[in-house]
C-alpha cells in the first residue's frame, strides 16, 4: 500500500497533533519506512495463527469489593493546568 | 573521599554496616560525583535535600542496629518511575512540572529497603529510543566517550552508574532500553520477567512489553537491587503471583546448557562484536557448559511486530496527556480541540509524535487487521519460537546489539536507523522473556560490548549466575 | 401507501451498585462533591493500573443469568479510545468482542399484550466523568469516572414508544430485583440510547439514527415519538435519512443531529494489556444463578395463582422488590395472604413512599410484619393501635411488636363483662342519642362506640364494642 497525505493528515486527526507541511512530508516518508520493515510479516498464514491476547496466562485477577482510604483531593487539583476549589476547568465545550 | 563513589554497591554496603563511612557521607560523595559530572547530563532532576534526609534517617537506622538491602545506598530511578514529591517528568515538556501525588510501588521497595534516592535519571522522551537524544532537556553523553551516545531509553540510568554518579539504578525496557545502554557503557542491565516487577507507577509506554529492571557496575549489585524491586503487588494486574525463583543459584557450569541461534549471529554481524561473542562461548563451553544449536525461525519478523504493537500501546496511553488534569496546557487556548491539538503539537517531541501517528495508523479502522491484528499473530509465532529453543537450554547467548556506542548525532535524518539497533534485544520483550547484558570485551575504540542471556520465566537466577561466572573469568 | 413501521433497539447503560469503582477503590456513590471520589487511578495519572472488581463482574454476570444470558466462559477487556474531558485516560475500558453476557430475551406485557425482546449482549465498562457547564467554562467532575456500568444491548425488536418504555420498566425491574442497580432515573444510574429506522411493510429496513443520552422513561418515549414523526416527515416530502448521532432536547421537546465528526466513530478498539481476561467456571456460572431471586413477573402471577389475590394487588406488591420481600417473607412466616397484602399495600406503602425518590423505603422486617399482623388477628391490637406500633418499630429491626405493644399500653381489652360496665355507663350518660337509637336511627351506634373508644383510648376491642352497644341499647 501507499502512504498518501490524506492517510498522514487523518493519522494526525486521530492523533490531535498538528504537523506542518514539512513535518507531514518527513511522516510519510517514516511511514514508507515502516512499511517496508512490516512486509517482514508477510511471511505467515495469518489464518492459521491465534493472536496474543496477553502475553500471561493468567486469568481471573480481581479485587474484593472494599472502599479504600478517599485520597485527597488537593494532591490531584494541584496538577492541573486550570481548576477550581472543586474541579478541573476547560473551555466551555460545544456538544 | 572520591574513591568512596567507585566502590561497588556491595562494598559500600559492607563499609554502611560497619559504620566505617556513614550514608551522609557516601550520599555527599554522590552528589557531589553528579556536579561533577553534570556535562554527561545523567540526570533531568537531581533530589539532594530529600537524599540527604534519607541519608541521615539511614545513618539513625545503622545506629540503631537496624539492616536492609539498601540502607543507605544512594541509587538513581528512571524519570518515567513515579516518585511522589519529586518531578518526574518522562524527559518531556508535556510533564515538565508534574510531581506525581503517589511513589511508584518499585519506589516504595527502593525506600523499605532503605536505599538513598538521589535523583532521576534522564532518558529518551517517554522511554521511546535508543540513544537518549530524545531527552526534551538535554543529550545524555556516553560514560566512557563523551562524543558517543550512552544508548537508550535507560541512557541516564546507565552512565550515572557507569561514571560513579550512583551505585545502581532503576531503568525501564520496552524493546531493549535497558540492556542495550548497559552494553553501551559497560554496566550489567536486568530486564527481568515481564511480570516480575509491578509496573504500578511506571508511566506506561507500551504496556505490554515494559518491564522495570536494575542497572548495576557488576552482577552481584545487579541481584542485589533485583531483589529489592521484584515481588507481587496486588495494584498490577499482570503482576505474577507464583514463585519468582524457577531459577538456580550455581557457580559450576558443570551441566548447563548455553543455546546459540543461529539468527542471533547474521552474517553481517560486526567482526569485532562476533569476536568478542565466540570468545565468551568458549569460555562457557571451556568450563564445562554445552552448547547447543538452535533457532527462533521467526525473529525477522520481531522488529515490525515491536513497532506496531508498542507504537499502538504507546498511541493509548498517551493519548492522556491533554492539558486538562496535570502537566503543561499550551497557552492562549480558547476551546477545548485548541487544548488538545496545540498541547500535545507543542510539548511531544518528534519521536513521539512519530510514534503516536504510527500507532494510530495501524489501530484505525481498515488498517487494524493488516498490522495490528497480525503483529499478534506473530507475537505468537515468536513466543512459542522463543519457548522451544529454550526447552533445550538455561540460557541463549546472543550480542545485546549489533553495535557498540556510536557518535551522538549519527542517526540525524534518519528516523528508522536506530531501530535497527533494538534487533537483538525486542524479540525478548515480545516474548515476555528475561534477559540480562553484562559486559564481554571492547571494540577498537575502546567501546565497551555487550552480551545478552537470554532465559526462562522467572529464571533470572539462573542468568544472573551465568554472567557472574563470565564476569569472574571470561573477562581479561 | 402503507402507514411506515419504526423498528426500535435499545442501548440501556445502568450503573451497578457495588461500594467501589470498577478499577479502583474509590467509594461509588452519587451525590458527592466534585472529585472526592477520584483517586491517581481513576484520575487517570501517568503510570497508574486497573485492578477489577470481582463484585462488578459477579453483578454482570447475575444480571445475565436473570435475563436468560449465556454467560461467557472467557471474556476480555478493550480500550475504546477517544479524546474528551470526561474521559481522563482517554479511553474507555470496556469489553469488544468478548462480552461478558451474550443474548438472553425479556418478556413483558404492553397495552395487555404480551412481548418479548431479545437482548444482544451485555458487557461491562466503566462509566466517564461529569461536566458542568458554567459560563464560558466546563467544569470538570471525575467523581463518576470508573463507577461500573452494564450495557445492555438489544436486537431492534422494539415498534413503539410503549413497547421501549414497557421494555425499559421491565428491564430497570429485574435489575432492581436482581439487586445489582438501584435504577434510578434521577440520578443517571439508567440511560438508554434509542436507535430508530422506519420502513414499509415487507421492504427492507431505512437508514437508522441513534438518540444519545435520554436519561429518563418520559424522555425515552418523547424522543421516539419526536424521531417517528421526524423521519416520517422527512420520508414523506421525498427526503433521505441521514445516519447520525442525535440529541434530544428535554426542554424543547426536539431532537437535534450532533455536529458530525468524521473520525468519531473510529475508537481504535485493542486488547487492553494492564487486566487479564475473566474465566467462569459451570459452578462460579450455577453459584450466580443461584443467587437471582424470584423475578416480578413470576412472583406477579404466583400471587394471584397460588395467594388467590387480585391482579391488582399482586401488581401493587411487586411494584418494588423491597415490597414483595416483605410480604413474601410475612406470608411466609405464616401471615395470612389477603389480609398481609392489605395490610402492606394500605400501611407499608403509604408510609414507605418519601417524596421525590424513584423507590421506597421499607422500615419493618418481614418477621415484624408477621408478628405485627397475628397480633391484629388476635384482636391482641386493633388496626388504629397497630399504626402506633408499626411507628415503634420502624427502622428498628430489634423490635418485637408484642414488646411495642406494651410498652405503647396498647393491648386490646376483650373482656367482655368489663366492656359491658364501660357501655353501661356510657348509655346512661347519653340518654339523648341512647333514645335517638331506639327511635330506630343507627347511626347512633358509632357515636357510642366512638365514646367508648375515646374513654378507654381505643384500647378496646371493636367488634366486642360494636356488638354490646348495639345489644345494651336495644334493652
Amino acid at each position: 500500500m501507499e502512504i498518501t497525505t490524506d492517510i498522514i493528515r487523518h493519522t494526525a486527526k486521530l492523533s490531535r497533533i498538528e504537523l506542518s507541511a514539512e513535518e507531514e512530508k518527513g511522516m510519510e516518508k517514516h511511514f514508507a519506512a515502516m512499511l517496508e520493515q512490516v512486509k517482514t510479516l508477510d511471511t505467515f498464514d495469518a489464518s492459521e495463527v491465534d493472536a496474543t491476547a496477553h502475553i500471561l496466562s493468567a486469568v481471573n485477577v480481581l479485587r474484593e469489593d472494599k472502599a479504600g482510604e478517599p485520597f485527597d483531593r488537593e494532591k490531584l487539583l494541584s496538577c492541573a493546568p486550570e481548576r477550581d476549589e472543586e474541579s478541573y476547568i476547560v473551555p466551555r465545550v460545544v456538544e | 573521599m572520591k574513591d568512596i563513589v567507585k566502590k561497588s554497591l556491595g562494598e559500600i554496603k559492607k563499609d554502611l554496616a560497619e559504620r566505617k563511612v556513614s550514608s551522609v557521607e557516601v550520599t555527599e560523595a554522590v552528589l557531589e560525583s553528579i556536579k561533577e559530572h553534570e556535562d554527561y547530563g545523567a540526570y533531568v532532576t537531581v533530589c539532594a535535600e530529600a537524599a540527604m534526609e534519607a541519608a541521615r534517617a539511614a545513618d539513625k537506622a545503622i545506629a540503631e542496629g537496624k539492616d536492609a538491602p539498601l540502607l543507605g545506598v544512594p541509587v538513581a530511578v528512571k524519570d518515567n518511575i513515579c516518585t511522589e514529591g519529586v518531578r518526574t517528568t518522562c524527559a518531556s515538556k508535556f510533564l515538565e512540572n508534574y510531581i506525581p501525588p503517589y511513589d511508584a510501588f518499585v519506589v516504595k521497595k527502593l525506600k523499605a529497603a532503605g536505599a538513598v534516592i538521589v535523583g532521576k535519571a534522564n532518558m529518551d522522551e517517554f522511554a521511546m529510543g535508543s540513544t537518549s537524544e530524545f531527552s526534551a532537556y538535554k543529550v545524555v553523553k556516553n560514560a566512557v566517550d563523551p562524543t558517543r551516545v550512552p544508548g537508550g531509553s535507560s541512557g541516564g540510568s546507565a552512565v550515572a552508574v557507569a561514571s560513579y554518579q550512583a551505585y545502581a539504578s532503576l531503568g525501564s525496557d520496552t524493546g531493549g532500553s535497558i540492556r542495550q545502554p548497559a552494553a553501551f557503557n559497560g554496566v550489567v542491565g536486568l530486564k527481568p520477567t515481564y511480570s516480575a516487577v509491578s509496573r504500578n507507577g511506571l508511566v506506561a509506554f507500551a504496556s505490554s512489553l515494559d518491564q522495570i529492571g536494575p542497572l548495576a557496575r557488576n552482577v552481584a549489585d545487579c541481584r542485589t537491587v533485583y531483589y529489592v524491586i521484584k515481588g507481587h503487588d496486588a495494584g498490577d494486574s499482570t503482576s505474577y503471583a507464583g514463585d519468582l525463583d524457577k531459577g538456580d543459584d550455581f557457580t559450576s557450569l558443570k551441566g548447563r546448557k548455553i543455546g546459540v541461534a543461529k539468527e542471533f549471529f547474521p552474517t553481517a554481524l560486526n567482526a569485532t562484536i562476533r569476536a568478542a561473542l565466540e570468545k565468551a562461548i568458549k569460555f562457557y563451553e571451556d568450563n564445562g557448559a554445552e552448547i547447543v544449536e538452535t533457532s527462533i525461525g521467526s525473529f525477522d519478523m520481531a522488529l515490525a511486530c515491536y513497532y506496531i504493537l508498542s507504537s499502538a500501546e504507546a498511541t493509548s496511553n498517551l493519548s492522556r496527556y491533554d492539558g486538562i488534569k496535570y502537566g503543561r496546557r499550551a497557552e492562549g487556548c480558547k476551546t477545548l480541540d485548541e487544548i488538545y491539538y496545540k498541547s500535545r503539537t507543542e510539548f511531544f517531541g518528534a519521536e513521539v509524535k512519530r510514534r503516536i501517528m504510527l500507532g494510530n495508523f495501524v489501530l484505525s479502522s481498515g488498517y487494524y487487521d493488516a498490522f495490528y491484528l497480525r503483529a499478534s499473530k506473530a507475537r505468537t509465532l515468536i513466543k512459542k519460537d522463543f519457548d522451544n529453543a529454550l526447552s533445550g537450554c538455561d540460557a541463549l547467548i546472543c550480542p545485546t546489539a549489533p553495535t557498540t556506542a556510536y557518535k551522538l548525532g549519527s542517526n540525524a535524518g534518519d528516523t528508522t536507523a536506530a531501530y535497527l539497533g533494538d534487533v537483538f534485544t525486542v524479540p525478548v520483550n515480545i516474548a515476555g522473556l528475561p534477559a540480562l547484558s553484562v559486559n564481554c570485551g571492547y571494540d577498537g575504540d575502546g567501546m565497551p560490548i555487550g552480551m545478552q542471556l537470554i532465559g526462562k520465566p522467572y529464571c533470572e537466577k539462573t542468568l544472573l549466575s551465568l554472567a557472574e561466572i563470565f564476569e569472574k573469568g571470561g573477562r581479561e | 401507501m402503507s402507514e411506515y413501521i419504526a423498528t426500535i433497539g435499545l442501548e440501556v447503560h445502568c450503573e451497578l451498585k457495588t461500594e467501589t469503582k470498577l478499577f479502583c477503590s474509590c467509594r461509588n456513590v452519587f451525590g458527592a462533591k466534585p472529585n472526592t471520589n477520584t483517586c491517581p487511578v481513576c484520575a487517570g495519572h501517568p503510570g497508574v493500573l486497573p485492578v477489577l472488581n470481582r463484585k462488578a463482574v459477579e453483578y454482570t454476570v447475575r444480571a445475565g443469568c436473570a435475563i436468560g444470558c449465556e454467560i461467557n466462559r472467557f471474556s476480555k477487556w478493550d480500550r475504546k479510545n477517544y479524546f474528551y474531558p470526561d474521559l481522563p485516560k482517554a479511553w474507555q475500558t470496556s469489553q469488544y468482542d468478548l462480552p461478558l453476557c451474550i443474548g438472553g430475551s425479556i418478556t413483558f406485557d404492553v397495552n395487555g399484550e404480551e412481548k418479548t425482546v431479545r437482548l444482544n449482549r451485555i458487557h461491562l465498562e466503566e462509566d466517564a466523568g461529569k461536566l458542568v457547564h458554567s459560563g464560558n467554562c466546563t467544569m470538570v467532575d471525575y467523581n463518576r469516572c470508573g463507577v461500573p456500568l452494564m450495557e445492555c444491548v438489544t436486537e431492534p425488536d422494539m415498534h413503539s414508544a410503549d413497547e421501549a418504555v414497557a421494555f425499559l420498566e421491565e428491564l430497570a425491574s429485574i435489575f432492581r430485583y436482581s439487586g445489582v442497580s438501584d435504577c434510578r432515573m434521577q440520578e443517571g444510574s439508567i440511560r438508554a440510547d434509542v436507535n430508530l429506522s422506519l420502513s414499509r411493510p415487507g421492504e427492507p429496513l431505512g437508514t437508522r439514527t441513534e438518540t444519545k443520552n435520554l436519561n429518563s422513561f418520559r424522555s425515552v418515549r418523547r424522543a421516539i415519538e419526536a424521531e417517528i414523526r421526524r423521519q416520517t416527515e422527512v420520508l414523506e416530502s421525498g427526503g433521505k435519512v441521514v445516519q447520525e448521532t442525535r440529541h434530544f432536547d428535554d426542554n424543547t421537546g426536539t431532537g437535534y443531529g450532533m455536529r458530525s465528526k468524521e473520525d468519531a466513530q473510529d475508537y481504535r478498539y485493542f486488547p487492553e494489556p494492564d487486566l487479564m481476561p475473566v474465566v467462569m467456571s459451570d459452578e462460579d456460572i450455577a453459584r450466580i444463578k443461584a443467587e437471582v431471586p424470584e423475578l416480578k413477573r413470576a412472583r406477579r402471577k404466583r400471587y394471584v395463582s397460588e395467594l388467590g389475590l387480585s391482579d391488582y394487588d399482586a401488581s401493587q406488591l411487586t411494584s418494588e422488590p423491597e415490597i414483595a420481600e416483605l410480604f413474601d417473607g410475612a406470608v411466609k412466616a405464616g401471615a395470612n395472604a389477603k389480609k398481609a397484602a392489605n395490610y402492606v399495600m394500605s400501611e407499608i406503602m403509604r408510609k414507605g413512599k418519601t417524596a421525590g425518590e424513584d423507590g421506597i423505603v421499607v422500615g419493618v422486617t418481614s418477621s415484624q410484619l408477621a408478628e405485627l399482623l397475628a397480633l391484629v388477628d388476635k384482636g391482641e391490637i386493633n388496626l388504629v393501635a397497630s399504626r402506633d406500633v408499626l411507628d415503634k418499630m420502624w427502622l428498628n429491626p430489634n423490635e418485637s411488636a408484642a414488646k411495642a405493644v406494651d410498652e405503647l399500653g396498647l393491648r386490646q381489652n376483650n373482656d367482655a363483662g368489663e366492656i359491658e360496665k364501660l357501655v353501661r355507663d356510657i348509655i346512661a350518660a347519653n340518654p339523648g342519642p341512647a333514645n335517638d337509637f331506639r327511635n330506630g336511627n343507627e347511626k347512633v351506634l358509632s357515636f357510642f362506640v366512638g365514646q367508648l373508644m375515646k374513654a378507654t383510648k381505643g384500647k378496646t376491642n371493636p367488634k366486642i364494642a360494636g356488638e354490646l352497644v348495639r345489644k345494651l341499647l336495644s334493652e
